[in-house]
């Protein structure tokens, strides 16, 4: 580990019960190399999951792919699942050894660039006596089935990463026709949302009403530190087209139904670029509606704004 | 030589300049935990008591010690003593005892503690399965094997990467528990590493339930 000597790396006895649990997982394997790389695995992943439980970061074993047999079987998997945050793959490096090994099968594949579920790629140096397992760096992402470990960033990317709030979800507005609807997303009683939506809006020809969409959703918008700000609601629907493209209906409004929106509110649809698509004030109006098409994989972000606030909700179609 | 205790002092003490949970306060305690370990005085309370167990319950007892330091840094005073004092104090009169209370009354019912032995690198490689499955049932891999073989209700075969209809799920699966790498399936079958892998992959995790049947 000479090589690493100015960067932060972590030092750790290995657990015992590390072991417990790389053995139970072995017993089920006859086939020896495969044996060694599920033990290998299960100890580099559990103990970034110790180190990590040192720094009180969550993590959840049973919901990561290397503590599932049959993918340890049938894939070479070391991930460690980090609630509300993503998965980092946590790859063994042996004793003497002076790169990394990634396999093919823990790259990103092209639906998950960009997907903050695979948060990275830890390296794990294991002594040979299997006793002590050092920490040794980080990467975002990897390419490569070999790399270096003079190329591993230190830990504190790994750390800053793991210490950015939340990120925010991504809603995949496809999986809503299949009734696998985002957190906090709730059905709308298609008459109450008629008789919601202000007689004026009800009456333009030109829009395909927003009650005709087939599926429906609403949540309530909080405001981060504004309690007497008055709450509002997001009205999303979808319906397929003809085309891959679907119809995308936004309905802002406030949650109790005799109230009028804020005069300086805005709504803007923004792009995968950042640029603003579509933009509406509401100029104290009951509600602002806008309807777009989505193209497959598009991604887009609904923003609220009044004055220095802002809300944002991320989509991708 | 290096003098241990101010060392871990100071990086005590710039732990707690940072504010609770920041990137800059986990980094401070990392290299806070590291030098506490290099340091070799972590002291092993009651050495020699429970024969068998004694590693279990220190494990416990460190990985409960390091969790509350973390948590709670701001309480080391350093008018009160010097920071291994604090730590081994900790350790001995709180930590090792509720590890030891814990630990001790999961025995009858869990695996043997005692029988569990650290294997290490070369005893991996000369391991055969008999040592991880001393009884020598039909290993659960076997079963998912001819499951994949035969296919019985036609869902493998039927998935095949976009574009070749003969390379099915069902192929890959088989070749890669023959240890084809991904590289020479690429070469042979002229299809990009990038897009058999990722075909496979979210292949494998549709079929998860499934296989679960079979290997659990």
């Amino acid at each position: 580990m000479t090589t690493q000597k100015d960067k932060l790396t972590f030092t750790m006895n290995i657990p015992r019960k590390a072991h417990k649990i790389a053995q139970q997982f072995c017993q089920k394997q006859p086939d020896t190399s495969k044996a060694k790389q599920i033990y290998l695995n299960t100890l580099a992943v559990y103990s970034v999951h110790e180190y990590l439980g040192y720094l009180g970061f969550d993590t959840d074993l049973d919901a990561s792919d290397s503590w599932q047999p049959s993918l340890q079987y049938l894939s070479d998997v070391a991930d460690l699942e980090i609630p509300d945050y993503g998965r980092l793959e946590c790859r063994p490096v042996l004793p003497d050894g002076t790169s990394c090994y990634v396999p093919p099968d823990v790259w990103m594949t092209e639906s998950e660039k960009g997907d903050p579920q695979r948060i990275g790629y830890v390296a794990v140096q294991l002594d040979s006596a299997l006793q002590e397992a050092t920490i040794l760096g980080f990467l975002p992402s990897v390419q490569s089935s070999s790399v270096p470990l003079d190329d591993w960033q230190p830990l504190e990317d790994m750390i800053a990463v793991l210490s950015k709030p939340i990120p925010q979800p991504i809603f995949h507005l496809r999986q809503w026709f299949d009734g696998v609807v985002g957190q906090g997303w709730q059905m709308v009683d298609r008459t109450l949302l008629s008789h919601r939506l202000s007689p004026s809006f009800r009456q333009n020809p030109s829009l395909k009403p927003i009650v005709q969409a087939q599926v429906l959703r609403e949540r309530q918008l909080r405001w981060q530190d504004a309690v007497d700000a008055i709450p509002l609601r997001l009205t999303l629907g979808l319906s397929p087209t003809d085309t891959a493209e679907i119809d995308i209906w936004v309905t802002l409004g406030t949650q109790d139904e005799q109230n009028y929106l804020p005069l300086d509110l805005d709504l803007i649809i923004v792009d995968e670029q950042g640029q603003s698509v579509m933009q509406a004030k509401s100029c104290g109006a009951e509600g602002i509606h806008l309807q777009f098409g989505g193209q497959p994989n598009e991604q887009f972000q609904i923003k609220v704004l009044q004055g220095k606030q802002e809300i944002t909700e991320r989509f991708v179609v | 030589m290096i003098d241990y205790d101010d060392q871990l002092q100071e990086l005590a003490l710039q732990a707690q300049q940072f504010p609770a949970k920041s990137a800059q306060r986990q980094i401070a305690l990392t290299k806070f935990i590291q030098a506490l370990r290099q340091s070799g005085k972590i002291t092993r309370p009651k050495s020699g008591s429970f024969p068998g167990l004694y590693e279990d319950i220190y494990d416990e007892a460190l990985q409960r010690l390091f969790m509350y330091i973390c948590d709670r840094i701001e309480t080391y005073d350093p008018k009160k003593g010097k920071v291994l004092q604090w730590v081994n104090f900790l350790l001995s009169r709180r930590f090792f005892n509720e590890a030891s209370r814990d630990i001790l009354p999961t025995l009858p019912r869990g695996v043997d503690a005692r029988s569990v032995t650290c294997l290490s690198i070369d005893e991996l490689e000369r391991h055969d399965s008999t040592n991880f499955n001393p009884h020598l049932m039909p290993t659960a891999g076997e079963e998912l094997r001819e499951y994949i073989k035969n296919d019985p209700e036609s869902l493998l075969r039927v998935m095949h990467v976009d574009k070749h209809p003969t390379v099915t799920f069902q192929f890959l699966l088989l070749k890669r528990l023959e240890k084809c790498s991904w590289k020479s399936l690429s070469q042979e079958l002229d299809i990009p590493l990038p897009t058999l892998n990722s075909f496979y992959q979210r292949s494998l995790r549709k079929l998860v339930p499934k296989f679960k049947e079979y290997l659990s």
